[in-house]
Parts: C-alpha cells; sequence; structure tokens
C-alpha cells in the first residue's frame, strides 16, 4: 500500500468517525475497507484501530477483523470477547464457561474463537446470558455474556480461526496506541495555554519530563505492533498487545496530573480516554496479568524466544 | 525481494559457521577477568568474524568492507551476542564512529578503517570533559592550528571507554573560545601513543577500569587527520551521535537480551521465587520495545532518512531495558550478586553498575526528556530562571 493511499484511507476513517454516530462498523464496507483489508490487513487494521483510539469513540469493528477472511456465514457475527482474562471460555467437562463482552448493540448468533476454532451460540441462547452494562466506561455500551453451555451441542464455524486472536491483540494494540496520543496531545495543548504561578504550567520540568516518558513509551507500543504485524507469532502480538496497555495506562496517569482537577470532570475530553483506554487494556487480558503470564513462559522455557529478522 | 532472500542466507550461513566454530571460539564465552583480558578476546573475536567476513557487511568497500547493508551486520552481531559471545567492544566503539568517518573523511576511512575493523587496532571516543558531559557544547579541550596546517592539543577528556587502552582517540575539540558554543569545532582522529598524551585509568564502582581520562598538552596531529572540515565538527558529532542512538543502541539490545538469557537459564536451576515471572516479563517487555523500535531507526538510517530528534525516544528505551534486566537479576540473584566472589557474580555486579550508564552517557535520559518535550511535544520552554 503506498504512502497516498494510506493517506487517502485514514481521511476517510477520520471522517467516518467524525461525523458517524454509531457503531462504524457497519460503515466500513461502504468506502471500501473491506478490500483493503483484504489486500494489506496490517496496515489497514493499525490504521482503523489507531485513528478509533484517537477518536477515542467505541465500535464493533473488533468483530469484523476477527471475522475477515471468513466463509461469508461468520461474518455478519458478533464476537464474544474475552474480559480481564486471555480466554472467554473455559472448558470444564462436557460444558463450556463462557464469560466476555460483546460489543455490539445489535442482536443475533455470536462466536467465541477457541484454541484452533471456533464455535457459534445460537442467538436465543446469547440472549439468555446477555444483559447490557455501563461500569466504568458507559459510552463502551458492552453487553456482558455469561453462559454455561453443553459443548457437544456448539457448531463448530468453519475456517481458519488460529491467526484471529493475535490479529485482536494487534488490533486492540494499535487503538491503545492511538488512544494514549490523543491523551498525550490533550494534555501538552492544556499545558502550554494554562499558566499558574506566572508561567506555562509545561515551561517546568516535572510535567515535561513526564509526558515526554509517555512518548516515548508510546513510541516503544507502535513499533511493537509493527513488528508483530512481521512475525505474525501469537507471542509478538501479546506482547505488543500487553506493552500497549502499560504504555497507555502511564499515559493516561500522566496527563491526569497534569490536567489537574478539571481533566477529572465531564467538562473535559480526558475521562473519555482514560475511560476508554482501561477497557481496551482489559480486553483479552490486563497489561499486569499478561506480565506475569509472559514471564512465567520465560521461565518455563529458560530461554529467550527467537525475534523476527528485520 | 532478492536482498532479504540474501540476508537470511547470510544468516543461515553465519549462525553455521559459529556452530562449526564452537570449540575453536569456547575460551572467547568465558568471562573475562579484566579489562586487559576482554580486550584480548575482543581482538580475537573480531579477528575470526572479520576474516570470516562477517562484520565486513555494510561497510563500502573501500574502507574493507563487502557492501551492502548494515542490517546484515546488525543481525550477525546480535546473533553472536545471543550464542554467548561478549559483542568486541573494538567493535562497539567502531559501530558510533566509524560511519561518521566514512561519510565525513573518506580517505582517511580508506587509510585507517580496515585495520581498525579487521580488530588490529582499538579506537575510543573522546568527546566528554570534566566540565562538558551532558552539555557538549560547553567542552573546552583546544585544537589550534599551526602555520604548517597540524594541529596542536591541549586540553582534557574524562569517560573515555577503553581509554587507557586504545590506539587512537576519535577528538572533539574546539579552536576558539567556550563562547562559541558549538560553532568553531573540529573533529580529530589522534594517535593516543603521540608524545603530549597521558592517560589514567578510572575504576568503576564494581572495581572495572574500563573508562578513563585522557591529557592534552601540546599534542600535535597532522591535518590530514580532519574529520569533516575545521568548524564543522558539532555537525559531525550530531551525525554520529544518529549511530550512537542506532546501530550502538541495538548493539546494546543484543547484549541485555543475552544477558537475560543467561538470568533464565540460572533461574532454571534454583526454586522460582513468587516475583520472578513479573520481573523478567517487565525486562522482556522492554527490551523487545527497543528492539522494535531501534529495529526502526537502523531501517530509516539505512535509508539514509534524517531520523533526528527521535532518536531521544531509543535513548529512553534503551537506558530503561538495560536497567531492568540487570535490575531483574539483581533481585532475582540477590546471593550471588551481593555475596559470591565468582567471576560469573563479579560479571553481573559489572553490568549492573554500567547498566546505571545507560541514563547518563550519550545525553542524560533528562536531557532525553527535554529534547522530546522541545522539538517534538512542542512544550513551552523550560523556565531558565535562577540558571
Amino acid at each position: 500500500m503506498d504512502a497516498e493511499t494510506t493517506d487517502l484511507m485514514r481521511a476517510s476513517i477520520r471522517e467516518l468517525l467524525e461525523t458517524h454516530d454509531g457503531d462504524i462498523a457497519t460503515k466500513l464496507e461502504e468506502f471500501g475497507f473491506t478490500e483493503v483489508l483484504d489486500e494489506d490487513p496490517a496496515m489497514a487494521i493499525d490504521l482503523l484501530f489507531h485513528e478509533q483510539g484517537a477518536a477515542g469513540k467505541a465500535s464493533s469493528a473488533l468483530d469484523t477483523v476477527a471475522c475477515a477472511g471468513q466463509p461469508s456465514t461468520a461474518s455478519r457475527r458478533h464476537v464474544i470477547h474475552p474480559f480481564a482474562a486471555p480466554a472467554a471460555s473455559t472448558r470444564r467437562g462436557t460444558e463450556l464457561q463462557i464469560d466476555g463482552v460483546i460489543l455490539s448493540k445489535s442482536d443475533g448468533p455470536a462466536i467465541v474463537i477457541l484454541e484452533g476454532g471456533a464455535v457459534e451460540i445460537p442467538a436465543a441462547e446469547v440472549n439468555s446470558g446477555t444483559s447490557p452494562v455501563a461500569g466504568f466506561d458507559p459510552a463502551a455500551a458492552l453487553r456482558r455474556v455469561h453462559l454455561t453451555l453443553a459443548a457437544d451441542t456448539l457448531t463448530p464455524i468453519e475456517g481458519d480461526w488460529t491467526d484471529a486472536t493475535s490479529t485482536l491483540h494487534r488490533a486492540l494494540a494499535s487503538e491503545l496506541v492511538g488512544n494514549g496520543h490523543a491523551m498525550l496531545t490533550i494534555a501538552a495543548e492544556q499545558i502550554t495555554e494554562r499558566t499558574q504561578f506566572g508561567r506555562p504550567i509545561g515551561a517546568n520540568q516535572s510535567p515535561r519530563h513526564r509526558l515526554a516518558e509517555t512518548y516515548a513509551l508510546l513510541g516503544g507500543a507502535a513499533e511493537l505492533v509493527h513488528a508483530a504485524w512481521r512475525s505474525g507469532t501469537p507471542w509478538d502480538a501479546r506482547v505488543a498487545k500487553t506493552y500497549a496497555g502499560y504504555a497507555a495506562e502511564a499515559t493516561s496517569r500522566a496527563c491526569l496530573q497534569v490536567c489537574g482537577a478539571i481533566g477529572l470532570t465531564t467538562e473535559h475530553r480526558l475521562p473519555i480516554y482514560a475511560k476508554r483506554g482501561r477497557l481496551l487494556d482489559a480486553l483479552y487480558g490486563g497489561w499486569q496479568q499478561s506480565i506475569d503470564a509472559l514471564g512465567g513462559q520465560l521461565l518455563a522455557d529458560a530461554a529467550v524466544p527467537d525475534a523476527v529478522r528485520i | 525481494m532478492t536482498a532479504v532472500l540474501e540476508t537470511d542466507s547470510i544468516l543461515d550461513d553465519f549462525d553455521a559457521a559459529l556452530t562449526a566454530a564452537s570449540e575453536e571460539l569456547a575460551h572467547l564465552r568465558v568471562p573475562a577477568e579484566d579489562v586487559a583480558t576482554a580486550l584480548n578476546q575482543s581482538r580475537e573475536l573480531m579477528n575470526w568474524l572479520h576474516d570470516g567476513g562477517w562484520t565486513r557487511w555494510g561497510w563500502p568497500e573501500h574502507v574493507g568492507g563487502l557492501g551492502g547493508s548494515s542490517l546484515i551486520r546488525c543481525q550477525i552481531v546480535e546473533r553472536l551476542a545471543l550464542a554467548g559471545y561478549p559483542i568486541p567492544d573494538h567493535l562497539l566503539v567502531l559501530e558510533v564512529v566509524g560511519p561518521a568517518i566514512v561519510k565525513h573523511a573518506p580517505d582517511l576511512a580508506a587509510e585507517r578503517l580496515p585495520t581498525a575493523l579487521r580488530g588490529d587496532e582499538l579506537w575510543s571516543q573522546g568527546f566528554s570533559e570534566p566540565e562538558a558531559g551532558s552539555d557538549l557544547a560547553a567542552l573546552r579541550t583546544k585544537a589550534v592550528r599551526r602555520e604548517d596546517g597540524d594541529f596542536v592539543i591541549n586540553g582534557q577528556k574524562i569517560w573515555t571507554s577503553y581509554g587507557a587502552f586504545a590506539d587512537r582517540i576519535v577528538l572533539l575539540a574546539r579552536g576558539g573560545t567556550v563562547d562559541d558554543r558549538h560553532r568553531g569545532l573540529v573533529m580529530l582522529l589522534v594517535d593516543l601513543n603521540a608524545e603530549g598524551i597521558e592517560r589514567r585509568p578510572i575504576a568503576l564502582a564494581s572495581g572495572r577500569e574500563e573508562l578513563a581520562e585522557v591529557f592534552f598538552t601540546d599534542a600535535v596531529v597532522g591535518a590530514d587527520r580532519v574529520i569533516g572540515a575545521e568548524g564543522t565538527g558539532w555537525s559531525v558529532a550530531m551525525d554520529l551521535l544518529q549511530y550512537e542512538r542506532g546501530t550502538y543502541a541495538w548493539m546494546r539490545m543484543a547484549t541485555a537480551t543475552a544477558y537475560l538469557q543467561q538470568l533464565l537459564i540460572a533461574l532454571d536451576t534454583q526454586q522460582p521465587s513468587a516475583n520472578a515471572a513479573p520481573t523478567v516479563g517487565q525486562a522482556y517487555l522492554n527490551l523487545a520495545a527497543l528492539r522494535a523500535r531501534t529495529a526502526a531507526t537502523l531501517r530509516r538510517l539505512d535509508a539514509g532518512e534524517p531520523v533526528g530528534a527521535e532518536t531521544s525516544v531509543d535513548k529512553l528505551l534503551l537506558s530503561t531495558a538495560e536497567q531492568a534486566v540487570l535490575d531483574a537479576a539483581a533481585a532475582l540473584l540477590p546471593v550471588q550478586f551481593l555475596l559470591s566472589d565468582t567471576t560469573e557474580a563479579a560479571h553481573w555486579r559489572d553490568h549492573w553498575w554500567y547498566s546505571r550508564a545507560a541514563s547518563i552517557y550519550g545525553g542524560a535520559r533528562e536531557v532525553q526528556y527535554s529534547i522530546i518535550a522541545d522539538r517534538i511535544l512542542k512544550l513551552p520552554k523550560e523556565n531558565t530562571g535562577g540558571r
């Protein structure tokens, strides 16, 4: 994908995010995003989710990319995404315990991605175990799913689902980077303009250094996303998501501090991003939990995994 | 695509050659007792890497290289480190100063670099001074031009890596007064065995004497040793620092990854503590971010794109990662780190102290923050009252 096409794509995504009130996932097909997704998934997904992160808006676009390239029957279903855990389902004997969230507001059958495949949960079952939640970020309009089903009654969905979770990790990482950059821009603007003790707040060393540190973390996070696309491994995708969650939280903490009390109110844009960032981190397991898991794996292997060639 | 395939096959060949030479090179994987021994090992490994053609990738042919991309060399050296060999000290210096000499003094590079690239000479870098650390433009060492065109050097450099052992030094000095700041500087390649030069090793807190002070009293340097032109020393130095943020940072990353690898092996033989997983997980994550970021910077440098202020990010990620790895070792191997007198334990301590330097040399962490705040985030300039 050349630079010009990328710029055009970015501009249309931005416009869509600015002008469309509802879930942009339903609009993506209209302006040809799905073709770009086929042609250059790394670019398309990084761009879309970075911009969505920067806009601070929720959508079910994650479902679109999870189902991209799957047989058409699967393309309209909702995915049950794990929340504060790496997977949305646990097998207990003959039962499948499902615990997660649905991003879309519309009803219908849903998908649970398992290791090496996916199963469909019929609409009636989904409805029976689903309730809308407001929680920390009501704007996300999540629906919480709690279900226990007999595993052998569920229909496997055709297609190759091996990379789906990694794709979602990378998409979430891009959104977290976009989210972090948006917070950083808001905070930088505010401390440039607002004065205390007769000088701009941003002329003091402490807030300057705090924001610079988060800029560095977000820079590392953005490159980890690219590296994860290059290697395509689940490990690198998880590393990118974990680091991005860590970077976004550090950014949120720094920005909420330097913006002062107004940054904690509904009159300020910052909380929109702070709420969203926290939720994004928790999808597929928060960074702290994930660092534990990655570290545990390193200890078990007693080796640093091979890194992708550059 | 051809280039990628070629790089892949070179790296595969290197892995095979390194495995084949494993026995021959076994003594170079053993930690050295002191700096002099380490430098002997470094020279031997440099010779082997050079004669096999491995470290000649990415250097132009007129300085003894094989051409091609420096990304090949970077990845070769990464694999070397992960196979348990220290990256040669000789090479660490050349990766910083070499590209700038190739660019700004092609004749001098053709004449002098080949010997250094083979490891038959050890070079060093003379920038910092007692009164010019992060504020490099405050340097005082004078290089005054005589009528015959030669330069006469007077002054003092400090924190020079390998300064007590090196054969030559890439020296930044000035023709005029300190008030000229970054104007009127000159970069010179100086022989350290010349008359009028004295050196004093500095022992780091671990006892390791890797750094030195270098004193110049009327030392004479030929006009053919100028890198760039007289008066352009600052821009040559800034160009050089890009490589310190690019290639050098990459090599430090590879070394720190090798340390993490050693730590994981050491931990494998003992009862795991509860904080082991998050501690090594965090260290690994910081290394992964550094590697991804530095790889992108290397690609930009390789393509001849300017990297500018953005490299401050690389420098910050470098010191964070290096310190996280060595802090992990100190925390998870506490008895060895604090009480043991084995060479291995002494190495962990050496590396730990050296990792503290990562946020000081080449512009302290605070200076990098200021660069990002000023030039990237465009925040108001810091209050200068009282300073």
